[in-house]
């Protein structure tokens, strides 16, 4: 695992450092060649092509990277197919290198996880191993395009695996020192925001609780108008290229007002944290604004990105906002607007990902400064508070959690997810016809082991069970033996599909109040599914589990 | 206003032991406000909480419970009552008699229509006689939903019919019997049976009594058997 961890460390810190090299180069190609108003097609034609690469020649979805990876952690790890290292590289180096307002970190992730399921194929590596893979490479990945190991680390913990043990720790430390060391060793060790920040008043600590409860409302929007745009642009029938292509002109044209608002956007937050050139507030919030726009606009209509640095851009425009209001009012010692611009940073990213430690860590790592810890910590917390007060999961596993599909390891779900209906069937019972008199079943009830009887009609569909307790007070009344079928003391129940889940069957027992339930495939009678035969597997499944 | 439940409330609910619930509000698995010593828990936080574990809540348990409950004695004079007396039915044939039946019953008109062929159908698989010209006539499946309560239809016939009984006598009265579900009929056909072969029974029987002096007589026996 260690050997694999390094590989893939290695491998993704590579990737990380070549995508994020050829869209800056893009970048500045573009804007080297200075076409002023004709840029606005720019984003289109580079959206139109990376769908149309995507979809058509390598047969991708264009999905928002991180929550495929977090698919795979609970489904699988073949959601993670080896076409997207591919598609998701050059998806993204197009949309973002011609300035889709996205980020490259979804993608990077995405990309990572799909080496990492990749490798644990090649190895024939069992599915545990597998996805643990894969959170090393999400890990790999984060580090590699932040040049931030430790964040990478909390990263993939806090949100790809989920789970804090020694299978886990010690290999996605590997993956990240050695994804981090290669990219330094490529670009150097760059430090992606240079800021010295003094140290921080009360009021000022004070102050990043509101600061926290408002990017936690902000990310909560900025989440929902996702949703919305996709929305919208699902609602448009036209071939998913088009569509792309019509977001990508949208954006041209807001970035041609504002070009600040295209592409990752860094740019811009660095001029934020610089105290040299401090833009006007309005500028501050209509960028706020416009970023906000063009990155919806963006993912909605396909785009390939993640939402991991429009997160932090417009988490720095906000916390500077902030900074810069607060400044208006008459306090005394408060501190500086760029500090408040990156406690927004942390704030928006634990809001947005539920993940309040990358986003402390991140920005920590960032700015190359433990200063200021304590804002950080403050805001990204009560930002994570506010935002999982109003919404179930992150952005990334909202979806996933409507969809039921989003199970944990070792959870209730997870273990009966697990289990096949049809290894666990009772078949030890004697079926009766519906027509049966009592005065024959009474032989038929000599033979049985069981104390339950399904009753088949004459097209041997299962019609309904008959319980002995049911019938037990008169099984000795002798005038009874001709008058009784048993087509009318039968209860009938609530069938059991074969391919519905398990917790599906559950519910089933649960409003009928029965230890029994008969499954079927189609109109065929398969076997009954009796609550104590469950236990037994599930309890034994637990065991296995069961860290 | 929300609603305050009690641990009593939540027993229901959740289908647990008061000690299972005083133990998970001890280990703070569920959640629970103290008021006085006395535990008190918010319905809408419980209800997303039973929904985050997916825990199903049983919203009344009266209908459940009601299935097991034996039926008691005036069930069978309720189902006499709803299912009335009628005297001097044409029966020349099964066929006749049981259309007649499925017209006189106040039913539903889709039971209307089925039960004849039903109760020729359950005739065909053995007899209904009991013996001493008396036949409990019922579908060999419970009619379930389609009727809000079991009955009994009583029909004194025209002309004694062979209902092919075991001990070969020509039956005079049947006992139509429609049950409103399986675990009724069961008890339902047993007490009919046992009624029915009660000394002196038979003899009341022949004198075709009116609904009243149906329902009196087999309340006396009730009287005298308990």
């Amino acid at each position: 695992m260690m050997t694999a961890a390094l590989a893939i460390g290695l491998v993704c810190g590579i990737l990380a450092v070549g995508l994020n090299w050829s869209v800056h180069s893009l970048r500045l190609f573009i804007t080297e060649l200075d076409l002023g108003w004709r840029a606005i097609f720019f984003p289109a034609l580079g959206a139109g092509i990376a769908i149309f690469l995507v979809r058509s020649l390598m047969h991708d979805s264009a999905g928002h990277g991180v929550s495929d990876v977090i698919k795979a952690m609970a489904m699988g790890s073949e959601v993670l197919r080896r076409r997207m290292i591919y598609s998701r590289f050059f998806g993204s180096l197009l949309t973002v290198g011609s300035g889709g307002s996205t980020g490259l970190e979804g993608p990077i992730v995405s990309i990572g996880g799909a080496l990492g399921s990749a490798l644990g194929r090649w190895l024939d590596m069992n599915e545990r191993h597998k996805k643990l893979l894969v959170g090393y490479g999400a890990a790999g990945a984060v580090a590699g395009i932040f040049n931030a190991p430790l964040t990478g680390l909390i990263f993939s913990l806090e949100i790809i695996i989920g789970e804090w043990t020694y299978l886990t720790i010690l290999p996605t430390i590997i993956a990240a020192v050695s994804a981090t060391e290669v990219s330094r060793l490529i670009m150097g060790n760059k430090i992606a925001f240079t800021q010295e920040i003094a140290g921080f008043s009360i009021a000022s600590l004070l102050a990043c609780f509101a600061l926290g409860a408002l990017t936690g409302i902000i990310s909560i929007l900025f989440a929902r108008s996702l949703l919305l745009w996709e929305k919208f642009f699902s609602k448009i029938s036209l071939h998913l290229w088009i569509r792309a292509t019509i977001g990508g002109l949208s954006v041209g044209v807001i970035g041609y007002f504002m070009p600040e608002v295209l592409s990752e956007g860094y740019s811009t937050t660095q001029v934020f944290l610089t105290d040299t050139i401090r833009p006007e507030l309005g500028f501050v919030l209509l960028f706020v604004l416009l970023k906000f726009l063009a990155c919806g606009i963006t993912l909605g209509s396909g785009g390939v990105g993640g939402v991991f640095a429009p997160s932090l851009v417009i988490g720095s425009g906000v916390g500077l906002a902030f900074g810069m209001i607060l400044h208006l009012l008459p306090l005394n010692g408060v501190a500086e607007d760029a500090a408040f611009a990156l406690a927004g940073m942390a704030g928006m990213v634990a809001g947005v990902m539920h993940g309040p430690l990358t986003g402390i860590f991140l920005v920590m790592e960032a700015t190359s400064g433990y200063s200021m810890i304590l804002p950080l910590m403050l805001t990204a917390s009560s930002a994570m508070v506010v935002s999982s007060f109003f919404e179930i999961g992150s952005v990334y596993t909202r979806e996933l959690i409507k969809q039921g599909s989003l199970i944990k390891r070792g959870t209730d779900r997870y273990l009966l997810h697990h289990l096949n209906i049809v290894d666990i069937l009772d078949k030890d019972f004697i079926t009766i016809r519906e027509n049966l008199l009592l005065r024959d079943f009474i032989d038929e009830f000599k033979k049985a082991r069981r104390n339950y009887f399904p009753v088949l009609n004459e097209e041997k569909e299962c019609v309904g069970v008959v319980f002995l307790d049911d019938i037990r007070p008169h099984l000795f009344e002798t005038n009874l033996y001709d008058l009784v079928t048993m087509g009318s003391v039968m209860r009938s129940l609530p069938v059991i599909s074969l391919n519905e889940p398990i917790s599906a069957a559950l519910d089933k027992f649960e409003t009928s109040k029965v230890w029994s339930l008969p499954v079927v495939e189609g109109d065929r009678f398969l076997g009954m599914l009796s609550k104590s035969t469950l236990f037994d597997h599930y309890r034994r499944e637990l065991q296995i589990q069961s860290i | 206003m929300s609603k305050w439940l009690t641990v009593a409330d939540v027993v229901q609910l959740l289908h647990v032991p008061e000690a299972t619930i005083y133990r998970w509000v001890r280990q703070g698995d569920i959640p629970c406000i103290v008021r006085r010593r006395k535990h008190y828990f918010n319905q809408s936080t419980l209800v997303s909480w039973a929904e985050s574990k997916h825990i199903h809540l049983e919203e009344h348990t009266r209908r459940n419970r009601k299935k097991n409950v034996p039926v008691s004695q005036s069930h069978l004079i309720e189902a006499l009552k709803a299912g009335n007396v009628y005297q001097a039915v044409p029966s020349d044939s099964l066929e006749e008699l049981f259309q007649e039946v499925a017209l006189r019953m106040d039913l539903p008109q889709l039971i209307t229509e089925s039960l004849a062929e039903q109760l020729m159908h359950r005739e065909q698989l053995s007899s209904t006689g009991i013996g001493k010209g008396i036949a409990i006539p019922h579908p060999s499946i419970t009619l379930g939903q389609q009727i809000t309560q079991s009955m009994v239809g009583t029909f004194f016939l025209e002309t004694p019919l062979d209902f092919k009984a075991p001990d070969g006598l020509p039956v005079f009265v049947i006992f139509v019997l429609l049950s409103a579900d399986s675990f009724h009929h069961l008890q339902l056909l047993s007490q009919m049976a046992r009624f029915l072969s009660h000394a002196k029974m038979n003899d009341f029987l022949k004198h075709s009594p009116s609904l009243d002096n149906l329902v009196d007589k087999f309340q006396k026996t009730l009287a005298e058997t308990t």
